[in-house]
């Protein structure tokens, strides 16, 4: 059996950095939230899927919202109970354990700290692989498993129960309702079983998230740390040019990065997460594999919204999980869902390019 | 060799603002076709030489498929890309893939594809009516002289949508792009511009390695013409034109607007000729008119006072003045250009002068408030010094020789410091040695200051200077007591005008001089010892190792 | 008008001063060293803090009447802040002569010595810590996550009161008088200074205002109040840890603040005294106790000479704050003024007076453009506050961040207005 204590969480949140792909929020809150509750509660136990009963729900945990909001008004001690309690008011019996939704800097943080409030194990997995920007891409949606239900609760104790015919109509009230809420709200979401999670979510996400945080903390912070997780170093350079705009409420925008040769310019396409690498015009890699600024002087993983001209860079690309590389998992998490009209490009692999 | 180029086209103004975002290093390239685009994956099918123009529907110049219309294009073989601007900042990282590819991407305002491609196709495809076009336009923007040289040379180029110089009658870059002006210096071209009659002139230049590889390097055409001032005169400057993948049906157009902008910038320099010289002799009745009257009770009468003001020039004040004259020349340079380029170097370093003409060289002198504030004589003569170096470097044989007077008040100060000018400047052009030592000379050289500079800089009056002042610095590191001191002894021991000049009350004056007397080490009421004071205290503050 | 300006680089150990014109040109320098380190009369008096080590919330209302009277905690700064002092004086009578220090009509002085006490925790003194966010934000209470050590040596009576504002400016929760008035009560007699911070007060500083005033009706004058709103920046917590900070060196900046205006007076100069901040440039000495923390870099700051564009979250002690690293490497050349030793000096004395905004702003009915518009008047009225000329100040680019995920009419807007500070020559 096994626990998370304090001595995990900069393990756990170094690894969500690089998850986070250039998005997913700012992990300081819920990292003092995390400390806070395994200092009051006690170390959180993290199970596999497989060894709990198979037809016991579960409680997705997602903390939703926009980050600058996130940071100026976070959750309180109430909503994690007051949450369960919408919940399980649709469910035959308690939850026995939470399952984290999204692996990224708040996300891979939350769902701890709502197991460690409740006295509930944390599934050692997730349902995204990587760091998403909306609720259905997930691996559930790709086993045609519907979000709604969809429970969201704040910090000031409003709370809506979200149904609709499809996840598209649920994301969509989700966001008419966030404005209300303070921009922030504890969700959860997929009203599923330990067996599905065992079936679909593959294992030990939160300890590989983990493994990917202390391999890079044991180096620094350089790319070279994260080679047996498959990361390549893609250009290093200097960003020369950042531009944002917004489009329908995202941010997006467009990194320009030029090498110490000049004649070699790197072209990063994002919206939160980074999306697209291209140099010369052609695409060297696209989500849903992980696209990741390293500051090259101080190993800081970047999120997009942090990078400033004049920085040194590497540009690392890193696989996700095979289930988004199928069909409909390209259909789902591609470019094109993003409004990027190419093809999707894996992440090269490290030992091709190892030699 | 047919095809008109993609800079061409953009030059003759058919478009207002449009950008040219990157490869601007392909705009020389010949166009075949300016057609419509209809995707961005459809670049691949377009004939090599085309140039594609997007609207907004189809391309976004600030989206990811910009750079890959860019790819696409490059392999194809394009010779531009248009499309409509985004009304965004268009990426770094896309113009600089345009520029590295050499693939012109160009942004337009809100227009029509298909529009623009039906505007340019004619001149393309048939490219004696780009070469109307082209004249007509040259007829147009200079049917009216140019204003400057900067403007002549800016407005060629963008009408003719190339590199464009103007150079003098020695193939000196006067205004515009060296790119245009290089070339010149080839024998058959210099032997061309020194022919005694001038006439226009085409010559083709030898091809480059070219700028983008595995691209064939169109050879370039120069061509020149002859600004005359006259009609059977000499050529007073001359315009080049360098030209890359010129159609044999624009040479001739270009000639002839290369000629329509040469007789245009010779009405403006007859022009401006004309007023110089006008101006100069003003000037030059006006000084004598001054120096004549000072003679005269009540000095200069108001009428002259006031064309003197109007010339700027100030009567009262502290005038020092400056001679300069010709000591050799070889050089065809006519004098009044001369005094034009002594003028501007002088005001490049921070002197404007206005020459005057006088019999044997020019003058001109500085005026300032009071002596206090008139500019260091060192200084004067090193700028004077830099300007006519300059100048004599500009024309090979030419040497150039000046004279200062000293500084002294009110208009009858202007006549004697021009005098004591002249003078040095006599000095000066008698000087024997190499050309460039001692070409401005000083009427204080000779004077008695030298022998006091000579004495401040001697060892012992330093060492003596260090060992009476010391205490006085120790005591007050501000430096009051030794500004006071000095003041007092200048002012032959007044303490009152001490007192008034540092705007303090007398018994502080009297204060201090107490208090240095104490601080001193030898006696101020022994004439002997009070003469060493003096000097060693003027010596305080003098940059010895800066000599 | 004299302009007559001084700038002094001020260490513990060494005091650097230049005069300059009106044009910036450097008339005198001059550098003295302290002959020997203050003796330090350490911190007696010092109030117990152990009854409130365990406080999270607001502790028992337990005066202590030996150590009723403030001035008393103060007394380990009190001991650094002489040596300072000292420096300073000797350091103006050295540089002019009596009459034209008369003239002079500005004093900066780039010092983070005051700030230094972070280094040496058991000489701080604890600070009474009010967060307004209830019932948001309770799952991680003040001081979370800090080195035990600085947190027992800051933690005096903590509160988390209902109150705050969301992030288009409405309440998140109504102000709780009530326990903000209980904290005050807790806080008197036990505490140096009052940190306040709320959420959302960037954007709405109403609550924290009110608390303010409650607290000083309370407390009185003599105990400094740091409040968020003043430091700036986004994050609840990261303000939060920046008002900690500087509320346990409020009382060594006031002590020196009035010290050097008293040496000032000594020293015949009849100046404004303007203290420089991290970023390089100047505040008004009376204004740097809202924000003390703002001094830390100070020398560097002014060596730096001219404010650039500021890196991510920066530490300080160990904890988390608002305050922005300068990335010195994106410094221009030509900003960087000469001399070595006296680029310090020199720096501050010409340097800016600049106020940054940093919130979210809201859409009414003007739309985006009139957030732009508010946001640019808001920081060029900061600067102005700060001493720059109202003739002169220079709004700079504003930085446009879109609330990430969710589409609101809102937008988080950053500026930066930046100007020469006003001669005041001409009043005197």
């Amino acid at each position: 059996m096994r626990y998370l204590g304090v001595e995990d969480i900069d393990d756990l949140v170094a690894g969500a950095t690089v998850l986070g792909g250039g998005g997913g929020g700012d992990w300081y809150a819920p990292r003092q939230m995390l400390l806070h509750a395994v200092q009051t509660h006690g170390p959180v136990q993290l199970v596999a899927a497989a060894d709990l009963a198979p037809d016991a729900p579960v409680l997705p945990i997602i903390s939703a919202g926009t980050p600058s909001a996130l940071v100026e008004m976070f959750h309180g001690e109430r909503e994690s109970v007051l949450l369960r309690a919408l919940v399980e008011q649709r469910l035959p019996r308690p939850c026995a354990a939470v399952l984290p939704v999204q692996p990224g800097p708040v996300n891979a943080l939350i769902p701890l700290v709502v197991a460690a409030q409740l006295g509930l194990p944390c599934i050692d997995a997730d349902i995204m692989l990587r760091c998403f920007p909306a609720i259905e891409m997930t691996v559930f949606t790709l086993a045609g498993i519907p979000a709604a239900p969809l429970f969201a609760v704040d910090a000031r104790g409003s709370s809506v129960v979200l149904d609709a015919p499809d996840d598209s109509t649920v994301s969509a009230l989700l966001r008419s309702c966030m404005p209300h809420m303070g921009l922030v709200a504890m969700v959860s979401t997929y009203r599923v079983t330990a067996g599905d999670c065992a079936r679909l979510t593959g294992g030990s996400g939160l300890t590989r998230c983990m493994r990917i945080g202390r391999a890079l903390r044991g180096c620094q912070g350089s790319p070279d740390g994260l080679a047996e997780f498959g990361a390549v170093t893609l250009f290093t350079g200097v960003v020369a040019e950042l531009l944002h705009r917004t489009t329908g409420g995202f941010p997006r925008g467009v990194l320009t990065i030029e090498a110490s040769d000049p004649a070699r310019v790197m072209r990063i396409d994002f919206q939160n997460e980074n999306l697209v690498a291209t140099e010369d015009g052609v695409v060297v890699v696209t989500v849903p594999d992980l696209i990741n600024l390293h500051d090259a002087d101080t190993g800081t993983v970047l999120q997009t919204v942090d990078v400033l001209v004049g920085q040194r860079v590497h540009v690392v690309a890193m696989p996700v999980g095979g289930s988004w590389h199928t069909s409909e998992g390209l259909a789902l998490a591609g470019p094109r869902a993003f409004g990027l009209q190419v093809d999707a490009v894996a992440a090269p692999s490290a030992n091709a390019v190892g030699g | 060799m047919s095809g008109v180029t993609l800079g061409r086209l953009l030059a003759m103004g058919l478009l207002t603002g449009y950008e040219v975002l990157g490869g601007a290093g392909g705009l020389d390239r010949r166009v075949r076709m300016v057609v419509p685009g209809t995707t961005v994956a459809g670049v691949e099918e377009l004939a090599p030489g085309s140039v594609v123009v997007f609207g907004p529907e189809q391309l976004v110049l600030d989206d990811l498929s910009a750079d890959l219309a860019l790819r696409l294009g490059r392999s194809a073989g394009l010779a531009g890309i248009l499309a409509e601007l985004p009304g965004r900042p268009v990426p770094l990282v896309t113009r600089r893939l345009a520029d590295k590819l050499g693939l012109p991407l160009v942004g337009l305002p809100a227009v029509s594809a298909a529009a623009v491609a039906a505007t340019f196709d004619p001149y393309v495809r048939a490219p004696e009516i780009a070469g109307l076009r082209l004249l007509g336009t040259t007829a147009q923007r200079f049917q009216t002289a140019p204003a400057s040289p900067a403007q002549l040379t800016s407005t060629l180029s963008a009408t003719l949508g190339g590199p464009v110089a103007l150079v003098d009658a020695e193939g000196r870059l006067v205004s515009g792009d060296a790119d245009a002006h290089d070339p010149l210096g080839r024998a058959d071209i210099r032997a061309h511009l020194d022919r005694s009659r001038p006439v226009a002139g085409t010559f083709e230049l030898e091809p480059g390695p070219p700028a983008v590889p595995a691209r064939l390097a169109d050879p370039d055409t120069v061509l020149v013409a002859p600004v005359q001032l006259d009609r059977d005169g000499p050529a007073a400057f001359w315009l080049a034109a360098r030209l890359s993948g010129l159609p044999g049906a624009l040479l001739g157009p270009v000639r002839q607007s290369l000629g329509v902008a040469a007789l245009s910038f010779a009405v403006y320099v007859a022009g401006h000729t004309a007023i110089l010289e006008r101006e100069s002799r003003r000037r030059s009745l006006l000084l004598g008119e001054i120096l004549d009257q000072i003679g005269e009770a009540g000095g200069p009468a108001p009428r002259t006072v006031e064309r003197a003001a109007a010339l700027g020039w100030r009567l009262a004040g502290w005038h020092t003045a400056v001679h300069l004259a010709v000591k050799e020349s070889s050089a065809t340079i006519r004098a009044g250009e001369l005094a034009g380029e002594v003028e501007d170097r002088l005001t490049s370093s921070g002197l404007p002068a206005r020459l005057v003409e006088r019999v044997d060289g020019w003058a001109f002198w500085t005026t300032s408030e009071s002596e206090a504030a008139a500019l260091e004589p060192g200084e004067l003569r090193r700028i004077l010094g830099d300007a006519l170096h300059a100048v004599e470097t500009d024309h090979r044989g030419l040497v150039l020789c000046a004279g200062v007077g000293g500084g002294y008040p009110g208009t009858a100060g202007i006549a004697r410091s021009l005098d004591e000018a002249r003078q040095a400047c006599l000095l000066a052009r008698t000087e024997s040695g190499a050309p460039g030592t001692n070409r401005v000379e000083h009427v204080d050289a000779v004077s008695m200051k030298r022998l006091l500079v000579g004495w401040y800089g001697s060892g012992t009056l330093r060492s003596v200077a260090d060992e009476i002042v010391t205490p006085l610095i120790t005591a007050d590191p501000g430096g009051e007591l030794v500004r006071t001191l000095r003041l007092y002894l200048d002012l032959e021991s007044s303490a009152t005008l001490t007192a008034a000049r540092l705007g303090v009350h007398r018994n502080t004056v009297m204060q201090r001089i107490d208090r240095a007397r104490r601080l001193l080490s030898v006696d101020l009421d022994d004439p002997d010892d009070r003469i060493v004071v003096h000097l060693a205290i003027r010596a305080v503050g003098i940059d010895w190792d800066g000599r | 008008m004299s302009g007559l300006r001084v700038g002094v680089a001020l260490t513990g150990h060494r005091a650097v001063a230049v005069l300059i014109d009106h044009d910036d040109a450097v008339l005198a320098h001059h550098a003295v060293e302290a002959s020997s380190l203050p003796a330090g009369d350490r911190s007696p008096g010092r109030p117990s803090r152990a009854m409130y080590q365990n406080g999270d919330k607001v502790g028992p209302d337990v005066p202590d009447p030996v150590h009723r009277e403030n001035t008393a905690h103060r007394a380990g700064p009190r001991a650094a802040t002489g040596g300072l002092i000292d420096l300073l004086g000797r350091v103006l009578t050295c540089l002019a002569d009596a009459p034209t220090r008369a003239r002079v009509e500005r004093i900066v002085v780039a010092t983070e010595d005051p700030v230094g006490l972070l280094e040496r925790p058991v000489e701080l003194a604890p600070v009474g810590i009010l967060r307004i966010a209830a019932p948001a934000t309770t799952s991680v209470p003040p001081l979370t996550g800090w080195p035990p050590r600085l947190a027992a040596a800051v933690r005096g009576p903590v509160a988390v009161v209902g109150g705050g504002h969301q992030y288009d400016g409405r309440e998140l929760a109504p102000l709780d008088l009530a326990a903000v008035a209980a904290f005050g009560r807790a806080c008197r007699g036990t505490v140096c200074a009052v940190a306040v911070a709320g959420a959302g007060a960037p954007t709405n500083p109403v609550h924290e205002e009110r608390a303010r005033s409650v607290l000083l009706e309370l407390l009185g004058p003599d105990v400094p109040i740091v409040t968020s709103h003043d430091v700036g920046g986004a994050g609840l917590l990261e303000r939060e840890n920046t008002v900690v900070l500087g509320a346990a060196v409020a009382p060594a900046v006031e002590e020196f603040a009035s010290a050097a205006t008293s040496a000032l007076v000594e020293a015949g100069v009849d100046a404004d005294l303007y203290l420089v901040t991290g970023d390089g440039t100047v505040l008004p000495a009376g204004l740097a106790i809202r924000h003390p923390l703002a001094l830390l870099g100070a020398p560097h700051g002014a060596a730096r000479g001219a404010p650039v564009e500021a890196g991510l979250f920066s530490e300080v002690a160990g904890v988390r704050t608002s305050i922005r690293p300068l990335r010195v490497a994106e410094t221009p050349e030509a900003v960087r003024p000469p001399r070595g030793e006296l680029a310090a000096a020199i720096g501050a004395a010409t340097g800016q007076a600049s106020g940054t905004v940093d919130a979210v702003f809201f859409y009414g009915e003007g739309g985006r453009d009139e957030c732009v518009a508010t946001a640019r008047r808001s920081a060029r009225e900061l600067a102005i506050r700060r001493g720059a000329d109202p003739r002169t100040v220079r709004v700079g680019e504003v930085r446009e961040g879109a609330m990430t995920y969710i589409p609101v009419r809102c937008v988080r807007l950053r500026v930066t207005a930046t100007g020469p500070v006003m001669a005041t020559g001409g009043l005197r």
